[in-house]
């Protein structure tokens, strides 16, 4: 019942917030801009020795309805994360710069339930973020089919749910993390420095590490990175083309279970530190 | 000087003021909350009565709102318990009961008066029609649309009151309450807070303005660096009447007035007798001199207010 009613209060303050709205259409208009508009201008507009060694003509198949799950997967991939992030820090991060959180904790649930509650609360909003992605997606191979009328066959269906379910766990993983920084360090500034610092640099760095033999193949395996295109490749292989592809070979499987790992680990830490930790201020 | 002041040192429990723990709303034993070395709050053992508004007085820094953060569950204590509603601070059973304003009003910046509030509804499992009957309540429903960004400070406060009355709770615990208003805004918040307090509700809260708890309080808790140095009744905690008495002879209107059961105590000085004495007994003391014969010149009736309670109390706390 408390569960419930801390889903309820977060879901009508996440709704009302501009912010989220903004990184709503950040994650659409990021795939239909990068995804589709400048790619399909690369492919039909620019001069010959400028793109050497692309070929067009894949380039734009790429962007046709039927590589839609492959083309927005690449996206959030490369941009999704970093959405995620933020909104997790936001949704936590600010409750504790406004003070509110003490207002928060003095309602009727407990403070377990509280979380439970919000956390539900933005996983939702993550699926809402999955969706814009593909909303994009659709507006930029729509506008493709429409300038290109030729060979538009549509996206299958089954396709499209399991890529959709993908973006979901990438945005839904780098939200987790958002959370755990922002309830950690009861910061959105921090929380959104420190986990663009490790999306962008530290995961980068161990995946070019030269480690040989089983701790390289561990440390490989277990990057964020690695597992979310592991994933992005099981489900859309022609992602490749645009996306590049995993540094390691992981079961799809096996990526769904660390991913998972990773998000039940950061709200583990984020619950435990809201928890145990008097709210002082 | 103070013929017959309240105790200043230690902590003073005045006849009548402490009820027995189990009809206590709030029920503190020996509470105590230390950071590093340093006890913010220390044996703190307070007992607040169904019905009645309680004060926390004390200076800044006094250790109030960390009190007042162990009651409501954001703080946990280092030593001591403490009972809220006969629940643990901090459970559902407790904070269902209990509306509180700790420090200034933390609301949502971006959201109306009336969103922040059934967000809060939401949060505690209020109906929502309960939103408007509460800014109504503080004046607030013709501006429940505008965004809280947009609100004066005295608007947050009072939005800040509203959303501590949304569960219509039996305890009120208010910090601070009239913090940042003019004085206007602090009239109209005292009397809230008395109406709230005559509507059968109990209320703590924490003030460092004497005035204040002087005009809304029934009883006070004195705390000074953490510690509890009085409790009780307002009227108890003020203590005697110090009646100044001009009187001619002075040694036989001084004799007159020790061999009353009344007066608490006679001092002199100079031609002056000062007499410590329930608030009631001035007439009957003139009455009682006149009667014997002694020719009284002035007399003059003079009651400590809490200001000059508490300033002895920390004069001496700092010997």
């Amino acid at each position: 019942m408390s569960v419930v009613a801390a889903f309820r209060a977060e879901t009508l303050k996440l709704r009302k917030r501009p912010g989220v709205w903004i990184l709503v259409g950040t994650m659409a208009g990021v795939v239909l801009l990068f995804g589709y508009v400048l790619l399909y201008v690369l492919a039909t507009q620019a001069p010959a020795d400028a793109v050497q060694g692309l070929d067009a003509a894949a380039l734009l198949d790429g962007l046709r309805p039927a590589s839609l799950a492959a083309q927005v997967l690449s996206m959030v991939a490369g941009f999704g994360g970093a959405i995620g992030l933020i909104v997790g820090a936001l949704a936590f991060g600010a409750e504790y710069s406004w003070r509110t959180v003490a207002t928060m904790a003095t309602q009727r649930p407990r403070r377990l339930a509280l979380m439970s509650g919000r956390v539900l609360a933005v996983g939702l909003t993550c699926l809402v973020l999955a969706l814009a992605a593909f909303a994009g997606g659709a507006l930029g191979t729509g506008l493709i089919a429409v300038l290109e009328p030729t060979d538009n066959a549509g996206p299958p269906i089954a396709d499209l749910a399991s890529a959709y379910g993908v973006a979901a766990l990438t945005v839904g993983v780098w939200c987790a993390i958002g959370v755990c920084l922002a309830t950690v360090f009861r910061s959105t500034a921090w929380a959104i420095g420190l986990g663009l610092l490790y999306a962008l640099a530290i995961e980068s760095v161990l995946g070019i590490l030269p480690l040989a033999g089983d701790i390289g193949d561990l440390v490989a395996r277990a990057l964020i990175s690695n597992n979310i295109a592991a994933l992005v490749v099981a489900v859309a292989p022609q992602s490749t083309e645009t996306f590049g592809g995993p540094a390691v070979t992981i079961d799809a499987g096996q990526a769904v279970t660390v991913l998972v790992a990773y998000a039940a680990a950061a709200y583990a830490i984020a619950a435990a530190a809201f928890i145990r930790r008097d709210i002082a201020a | 000087m103070v013929p017959n002041g309240p105790t200043i040192t230690g902590e003073l429990d005045l006849p009548g003021g402490l009820p027995s723990p189990r009809s206590g709303v709030i029920v503190t034993d020996r509470l105590t909350k230390a950071y590093g070395a340093r006890d913010a709050v220390h044996d703190l053992s307070i007992t607040v009565q169904r019905g009645e508004v309680y004060g926390l007085l004390g200076p800044n820094g006094a250790g109030k709102t960390t009190t007042l953060r162990m009651l409501l569950g954001l703080v946990r204590p280092s030593r001591g318990s403490v009972l809220v509603l006969d629940a643990a601070p901090g459970t559902t059973g407790g904070l269902r009961r209990v509306g509180s304003l700790v420090e200034e009003p933390a609301l949502y910046p971006y959201l109306s008066g009336r969103d922040n509030l059934r967000t809060l509804a939401r949060y505690s499992g209020v109906r929502a029609a309960r939103v408007d009957e509460v800014l109504d309540l503080v004046g607030l429903l013709p501006r429940a649309r505008d965004k809280v960004k947009t609100y004066s400070l005295g608007m947050r406060q009072r939005l800040g009151v509203a959303a501590a009355l949304l569960k219509d709770p039996e305890l009120l615990i208010l910090d601070e309450p009239t913090n940042g208003l003019d004085p206007q805004g602090m009239a109209a918040m005292r009397e809230l807070v008395r109406d709230v307090g005559t509507d059968g509700r109990t209320v703590l809260l924490s003030s460092h303005l004497l005035a204040e708890v002087e005009q809304i309080c029934d009883r006070v808790g004195v705390i000074r660096d953490g510690r509890l140095v009085a409790q009780g009744p307002v009227s108890q905690l003020r203590g005697a009447l110090t009646v100044r008495i001009d009187a001619e002879p002075v040694e036989r209107a001084r004799r007159l007035l020790c061999e009353r059961d009344d007066v608490e105590s006679v001092d002199q000085d100079g031609a002056t007798l000062i007499v410590a004495a329930p608030a009631d007994a001035a007439a009957a003391i003139n009455t009682a001199l006149v009667g014997q014969g002694v020719t009284v010149s002035h007399l003059s009736v003079q009651q400590q207010s809490l200001e000059d309670v508490f300033l002895q109390m920390t004069a001496a706390e700092l010997q």
